[in-house]
């Protein structure tokens, strides 16, 4: 059908090898490899009849849910490009991104029902209602097209789509399970947005190794999970530090016997070694996989777990057949432990962002000959090749494992009555995102983060909130945020 | 008693509810997520809950729709201390 490699290839070859194995777990419904596979190629059938075509994009703005999985594969297979999105996307975050992508339809379902209007007369799918399902036409794949874009905060807040084409995210793919090497018997333990690419591999993992995904939501990774993880018998929990500090805090105040669990792994953003040791602690058959990524190539380097002792605070090696390492200014490599800008070569990287060449050339350069990925992560490269971070080169916030500006979260602010200027930075130590305005007005630090709330998700509106009769600045009068960490204390 | 559970609740959840106006009575109908409860403030309002109001929450009430509303929560605790 198809000559080249596609991502759903993955699916077809898992339905031959296990068919009448459990995929995926979602609430009470589950699915096979092999009527996984049918049902894609039906619904793949249908968004060809619906009009998608190789090249087309098909968005996909829903709650972590098997339609949303199967669909996902669908527009793959149709030869389209997926686009899955954050459910909490605001309307405006998601009419720049409906501008960019001009998509061919949209699935959608109870959760984000609201944000239909912002499709305009494009067709929109619900989850929940009887999907249109057909024979499936052959299709000449374009191999240019991408096979999903994942979509970050760029520097500036404008949202951009890192674009993955089926060959790469191949290729990391089995680099990450040479590292962590899931097992047929495996089951593992989805609480991450589908939107976030950590969430989304581990549809890939699971077809490549022939394990059951537990397909679960964000909103039980609270005071529930454990209880989740026994009675689903999870052996693998992928997460980021913001999941495992709920997970150890309710293991302490309310412990459940976990002895399934036999793999953590952490992304994202910094794990603590405290939070490692707690983990071990805890979790004495389980092994901690600290990690480092970024969405433009996915995942640079895993730590193994017989490297804990000897590399505290690395975030391991690069992945195999790929290179890391600290640049000068403009993208000179340096030599071991010295500290610089990482770089980032292999085939895992992405192939830019979807329309903006702009962006593209300046993350992505050419040195030397060499496709080189300008990370915007600091830290060094020991002489083992072990990479040590310490922190961003510009001001991006990486926090409860999003990755956002803070310009987009100062321009919102901005736009609030009585708010005349605003600094955002990250207040590390305690976990907090932190908001600095200035007003001549009296304004209650409670009102703002209200207000913030309509228009920023969730997860960008600041923890914390306080007013300062004037922000300190540079010498070019703009808000100084090394400045501002002064009062983080 | 039933009024000091709920008083006793809504003193708890306000400042956990990052998106909940300053003058505003805290709205026990609405989704508490709505309202910027998050997964780890989830876990610290049980552990108050449990410390401030005296109530063990069994285990299998420990859920999502639990957490879902004010209301929904108010329902467990009395359950609980009942």
């Amino acid at each position: 059908m198809i000559s080249a490699f596609t991502l759903p290839c993955w699916l077809q070859e898992a339905a031959r090898r296990w068919p009448d194995r459990c995929w995926i777990r979602s609430g009470e419904r589950e699915v096979t490899f092999e009527a996984a596979w049918k049902q894609v190629q039906a619904l793949a059938g249908g968004l060809q009849e619906l009009g998608l075509t190789p090249g087309g994009r098909l968005i996909i703005l829903t709650e972590n849910r098997l339609e949303g999985v199967l669909l996902f594969f669908a527009a793959m297979l149709a030869g389209g490009t997926a686009v899955v999105l954050h459910p909490q996307t605001k309307p405006e975050g998601l009419r720049r991104i409906i501008d960019q992508t001009e998509p061919v339809a949209a699935v959608l379902d109870q959760s984000t029902a609201s944000l239909a209007a912002e499709f305009g007369k494009l067709p929109i799918l619900m989850a929940e209602q009887s999907l249109p399902l057909s024979e499936l036409r052959p299709v000449d794949a374009l191999p240019e097209a991408p096979a999903f874009l994942v979509f970050t905060s760029g520097s500036t807040g404008t949202p951009r789509g890192v674009m993955l084409m089926h060959e790469g995210v191949r290729f990391v793919s089995e680099a990450i399970q040479a590292r962590l090497d899931y097992r047929e018997d495996d089951h593992v333990g989805v609480f991450l947005p589908l939107s976030f690419d950590v969430g989304l591999y581990q549809l890939f993992f699971s077809l490549m190794r022939g394990c059951t995904l537990f397909l679960g939501r964000p909103e039980q990774a609270g005071p529930e999970l454990g209880r989740i993880l026994a009675t689903e018998g999870i052996t693998v929990l992928p997460a980021v530090p913001t999941l495992l500090a709920g997970l150890i805090k309710m293991q302490r105040f309310r412990p459940v016997s976990l002895p399934r669990l036999r793999a953590i792994t952490s992304t994202g953003d910094h794990l603590a070694q405290s939070h490692i040791s707690q983990l071990r602690d805890l979790f004495p058959q389980a092994s901690v996989f600290p990690m480092y990524g970024l969405t433009e190539c996915k995942r640079v380097s895993i730590l193994l777990p017989d490297e804990l002792e000897n590399k505290p605070g690395s975030v391991g090696r690069a992945l195999d057949g790929t290179e890391v390492f600290a640049m000068d200014e403009i993208g000179n490599r340096m030599p071991p432990g010295t500290k610089g800008e990482l770089g980032i070569t292999g085939p895992h990287l992405a192939a830019g962002y979807w329309r903006a060449p702009e962006e593209t050339a300046k993350r992505y350069r050419i040195i030397q000959g060499k496709r080189v990925l300008f990370s915007g992560d600091f830290g060094h490269v020991d002489d083992e090749g072990f990479i040590f971070l310490s922190g961003r080169a510009d001001f991006v916030i990486k926090h409860r494992g999003f990755r956002m500006s803070p310009a987009e979260i100062e321009e919102a602010a901005c736009t609030l009555a009585g708010v005349t200027d605003a600094g955002c930075v990250k207040d590390d130590q305690r976990d907090l995102l932190c908001l600095f305005i200035s007003s001549p007005a009296t304004l209650e630090p409670q009102a703002i983060r209200q207000e913030l709330s309509r228009i920023l998700e969730p997860a960008k509106v600041p923890d914390v909130v306080r007013i300062l009769t004037d922000l300190p600045r540079t010498a070019n009068q703009k808000v100084d945020r090394k400045a501002l960490r002064a009062f983080l204390a | 008693m039933t009024n000091d559970l709920s008083t006793g609740l809504q003193d708890i959840l306000r400042p956990k509810l990052r998106f909940l106006g300053p003058h505003e009575p805290v709205p026990m109908d609405r989704n508490l997520g709505e309202l910027g409860l998050d997964s780890m403030a989830t876990i610290d309002l049980l552990m108050d809950i449990e410390s401030g109001l005296g109530v063990s929450i069994p285990d299998e009430m420990i859920t999502v729709d639990t957490f879902s509303t004010g209301d929904h929560l108010l329902e467990v605790i009395r359950k609980a201390s009942s």
